[in-house]
């Protein structure tokens, strides 16, 4: 009997010692560096931290990275304790929430070598950091991930079904699209085995993004820029939900239910012909089909009207409150400005920095038409309840693909909704 | 000097110290202070504003507060009574010797070991409504392109399903070890006075394995109120808010939206209603009212 | 005898169809975790991999250094189970048979925190592991976890199914009452501490959201945060997720394998009549 219980006193007694060993102190100025977790985005961010480490011999980082449907959960939870890492990866949509929140620092001009936030601007591409300058002030160290929204197409299903390849620079009607996309849907025995157009239907942020440049196509706006009022509502809104629903269950074209986790995973393995698609998921197709043959193609325009595409980017961010906020944004600035070709060719994410996007073509002749869409691209809404309002978007969208119910109902109830939210 | 009792007395409650200082930090303080939250407006990073109960009029005015509670009720209900029965059912089967009946009960209780990560994952694939395992067998019955996930009328049975399949081993195993410690000559008097075994069942077997019975229908039905992985993994609360069960909608307003104090105030909702039922099934089972 | 044979046959049928029910799920995973990412999705549909990959068992720990997630989990679950063995047979030893007043209401106060849904307290708890200088550390993974009210509930309702008689004995021999706890009552407590050991095991193993949150260095991270790592939203690894899942079910199952005797012994114990 009594070994027993000095069994568990053993247990016990080694559980703490072992517990004792694990606060290790370190003597050297620690950075805390978290980002959202993408293999070659990790891999690339070990090599910066090991090149940064060695130029400053006394820093420590200490880096982390978090499955990236959980990132903001993490990030909050930490700042909420007042323990938010010195530099983080946000997206632009999250922005006005963590500026509102105080989380975020203004951009300090010396770190990245220049003298004022304007010459600091005029290492970017014209445009890009818009999304995270607010009342003149901008609040960020770079881009690490520039992203607008084209189509990508499978060419094989495209010599299956007999079609020529789509232009590279100029845009197709929205109606051509579906026409194509009808075209090259396969469904067998009332089995569907390939789509002809999907999107990122399960992430709010997706829906939004998707939606709402076709909205700006037809001159309106999912959220009014001046006054902040969501427009969900509105006959444009109505126009591109229905456009969707149609493509469900008028078109066939598309079904939420056939994508299983990652519309992009779907197309690299045949099952789907065409998808809306950013820069970055050039890397990633190719890493699931080298062999591949891949097309792109500009994002589809409503006849009669102007070419507008989406445009998002994720950002490195510094505390405001960090201990050592000057080695924090000297480490930005590394990451954000220095290393533009290691991005680009192990991670395949952007770095806008001025005069270098030709560079990408030369390395990637399908970039052209990602590059020729940016011209027309412009930033999503900005607004504080930015994820609370592209969900309502999400829950009607989704509402009216699931089952072929009225949209403009649907919308009006959303609308409701979205006036809640923002508190009128 | 203590006579014996009083030692004896006072090691109990020094026994029991621990247990109440844990719980009165980790788990009454974060309540308290979730309370407190409640009455505050508060976005995770400001000070807190305090607001009286205007987050739980906001809460029950909001029709997609209502709506994830209709929604969470339907699926504990759902699900808590198949796993009962069928957990009832296997644990009587399994109630009796037989050769291979330890491999029998592993074999059972495989689906629970599962991480439930996995497992929603695992049924995401089967449910795919082109390539997934179960449309290989619906199709065997000519029903074609089920679109489980994503129809608003088979969404939730989709989401029960696999919880029962996870669920019932652990509840079998309880309930068998139940009925494992009812002493046999209750049942076989009962059997030679002449009831048949329906009758046995309900009024000799259940009766006595009411305390086994209580842990169970408390525990799956508490467990059941604080789904999140599966409708947040599988689901993502849709489609539109079909499966926007409770835990979700805290979830997505304290973190995503950054509501924390009408989170805060769900939270306490769905504690109350917690408590409000766990006290009716005590009482229910007549708890504590012996002993 | 003719009529019995059948009726063992029919009996067999019966829990065998069950028993292929139960587990053809997880039967699917351990195929689709031999698979080849693009056979686990594809027409035709495959129960069986047309060629076997062994080899995804040797990526999960070469690609995703699954060994360190899992050593991780393996300790904290250990030692997790150990303080709630613990813990939960003296409170509940204290519940069940102590004399002083108002361990009933101690009782329903324990049982109590049941319903409390983590999610919410999650902030409350990361500020105060954080005050408690324990982020990053293991204690932020054990500590928290140390009791459940499950465990308690579980001891004190198989602790008074315990004969007084037999405890009065030891106490008129003059055994003082920690002796008579560790040397009489918790080797009785054997069957209901398997039960409860397996059930602390499985449930720790699983948590996501509180390792997800409080620890954030590598070295530190437990197995579901692993896992997490074969699901981005720049694609999943399906067939490494199925492996990794595979190799991450096996302790738990040896446990069960292990104690299931008396894990189904100790459950008895609730119901009292013992």
């Amino acid at each position: 009997m009594r070994s027993r219980y000095s069994i568990f006193a053993l247990l016990i007694t080694t559980a703490v010692v072992l517990l004792g060993f694990s606060g290790v102190i370190y003597a050297k100025t620690e950075l805390v560096y978290w980002i959202h977790g993408y293999e070659p985005a990790v891999v690339a961010n070990k090599e910066i931290i090991q090149q940064f480490e060695a130029l400053y011999p006394d820093v420590n980082i200490r880096f982390d990275y978090v499955p990236h449907d959980d990132f903001e959960t993490k990030l909050f939870t930490a700042f909420a304790a007042g323990v938010g890492p010195d530099v983080y990866w946000i997206a632009d949509n999250v922005f006005p929430q963590m500026l509102e929140s105080d989380m975020v620092d203004a951009v300090m001009p010396s770190a990245f070598g220049v003298d004022s936030q304007a010459e600091f601007e005029t290492l970017f591409e014209p445009g890009a950091l818009e999304a995270f300058k607010v009342d003149g002030t901008l609040y960020t160290a770079g881009i690490s991930e520039y992203n607008t929204l084209s189509v990508y197409y499978d060419k094989a299903a495209f010599r299956e079904a007999g079609l020529p390849y789509p232009s590279a620079t100029e845009p197709m009607t929205v109606a051509e699209f579906i026409e194509l996309g009808q075209k090259l849907t396969k469904i067998e025995k009332n089995r569907r085995i390939r789509s002809g157009i999907e999107f990122e239907w399960r992430l709010p942020n997706w829906i939004s993004q998707t939606v709402e440049p076709w909205v700006r196509q037809l001159g309106g706006e999912l959220v009014d820029p001046e006054t902040g009022m969501p427009q969900f509502d509105s006959e444009e809104v109505i126009t591109v939900v229905q456009l969707l629903q149609d493509l469900v269950f008028k078109y066939e074209t598309s079904d939420p239910a056939f994508v299983l986790q990652d519309h992009v995973e779907d197309f690299a393995y045949g099952r789907v012909a065409m998808v809306l698609g950013g820069p970055f998921h050039m890397g990633f197709t190719r890493g699931l089909k080298p062999d591949m043959e891949i097309g792109v193609m500009p994002f589809p325009v409503f006849e009669g009207s102007p070419r507008v595409t989406t445009k998002y980017s994720w950002a490195w961010m510094v505390n405001p409150h960090s201990r050592n906020r000057e080695l924090a944004w000297k480490f930005a600035a590394f990451a954000a400005t220095e290393h533009q070709g290691l991005w680009w060719n192990n991670v395949r994410f952007i770095q806008p920095l001025k005069g270098k996007m030709d560079q990408l073509i030369e390395a990637e002749p399908l970039m052209e038409t990602f590059v020729a869409d940016f011209e027309y691209s412009k930033y999503q809404f900005s607004s504080t309840q930015y994820y609370e309002l592209a969900h309502i978007l999400l829950q009607a969208v989704s509402e009216v693909t699931s089952a072929p119910v009225d949209v403009r109902q649907v919308m009006e109830r959303a609308q409701k909704e979205a006036l809640g939210a923002v508190g009128l | 000097m203590l006579s014996y009792e009083q030692q004896r007395r006072l090691w109990s409650i020094i026994f029991v110290i621990p247990a109440v200082a844990f719980f009165g930090i980790f788990y009454v303080w974060p309540i308290i202070q979730t309370f407190w939250l409640s009455l505050h407006q508060w976005n995770i990073v400001s000070v807190p504003k305090y607001i009286g109960l205007s987050n739980y009029q906001n809460l029950f005015t909001s029709s997609q507060f209502i709506n994830s509670f209709q929604v969470t009720t339907k699926y504990v209900f759902g699900s808590v009574i198949p796993v009962w029965i069928i957990a009832l059912a296997v644990a009587v089967l399994f109630n009796r010797e037989f050769r291979g009946k330890d491999m029998y009960i592993m074999l059972y209780y495989l689906p629970f070991v599962v991480s439930l990560t996995v497992w929603c994952v695992l049924w995401k694939i089967i449910y795919h409504p082109s390539f997934g395992v179960l449309t290989a067998v619906t199709d065997l019955f000519g029903f074609r392109n089920i679109r489980w996930l994503n129809d608003p009328r088979l969404v939730l049975a989709a989401l029960i399903i696999p919880n029962i399949w996870k669920v019932m081993p652990a509840n079998m195993v309880i309930l068998l070890a139940g009925l494992g410690s009812i002493p046999k000559e209750y049942t076989e008097a009962a059997k030679i006075d002449g009831a048949n075994s329906l009758r046995v069942f309900w009024h000799i077997i259940l009766p006595l394995l009411k305390p086994v019975l209580l842990y169970v229908v408390i525990i799956s039905t508490i467990s059941a109120f604080q789904v999140f992985t599966p409708a947040y993994l599988m689901t993502r609360g849709g489609p539109g808010s079909a499966t926007r069960v409770l835990p979700l909608f805290i979830y997505e307003n304290g973190f995503q939206y950054l509501r924390m104090g009408l989170a805060c105030a769900a939270s306490m909702v769905l504690f109350m209603v917690l408590m409000a039922f766990s006290l009716l099934q005590l009482r229910f089972f007549g708890f504590g009212k012996e002993g | 005898m003719n009529r019995k044979r059948v009726r063992n046959a029919v009996f067999y049928i019966i829990i065998t169809g069950g028993a292929l029910l139960s587990t053809a799920p997880v039967l699917y995973m351990f195929s689709a975790s031999l698979m080849r990412k693009q056979d686990i999705f594809g027409m035709p549909i495959r129960l069986i991999p047309p060629e076997v990959r062994w080899a995804n068992y040797v990526d999960i720990f070469t690609l995703f250094d699954l060994h360190r997630y899992f050593l991780n989990s393996v300790f904290v679950a250990a030692c997790v189970v150990v303080f709630n063995l613990m813990f939960s047979a003296m409170a509940g030893y204290s519940l069940a048979k102590g004399t002083y007043r108002g361990r009933r209401i101690v009782f329903y106060f324990i049982l109590s925190t049941m319903m409390v849904p983590f999610t919410v307290i999650v902030i409350p708890l990361y500020i105060l592991v954080r005050d408690l200088g324990w982020l990053d550390t293991y204690w932020a993974l054990i500590v928290p976890a140390a009791m459940t009210p499950f465990g308690v509930f579980l001891m004190r309702q198989f602790i008074v199914g315990l004969p007084d008689d037999y405890l009065e004995a030891a106490r008129i021999d003059g055994c003082s009452e920690v002796r008579l706890f560790f040397s009489i009552v918790l080797p009785l407590l054997k069957p209901a501490l398997s039960a409860l050991a397996i059930i602390t095991f499985t449930g720790n193993w699983d948590s996501f959201l509180w390792p997800l949150i409080s620890i954030s260095i590598e070295s530190l991270k437990t197995l579901p945060l692993g896992l997490a790592r074969f699901v981005s939203a720049y694609g999943t690894e399906w067939h490494l997720l199925m492996s990794a899942s595979v190799v991450s079910t096996l302790p738990l199952l040896l446990i069960f394998v292990v104690l299931q005797r008396r894990f189904i012994e100790g459950m008895s114990g609730l119901s009292g009549i013992k």
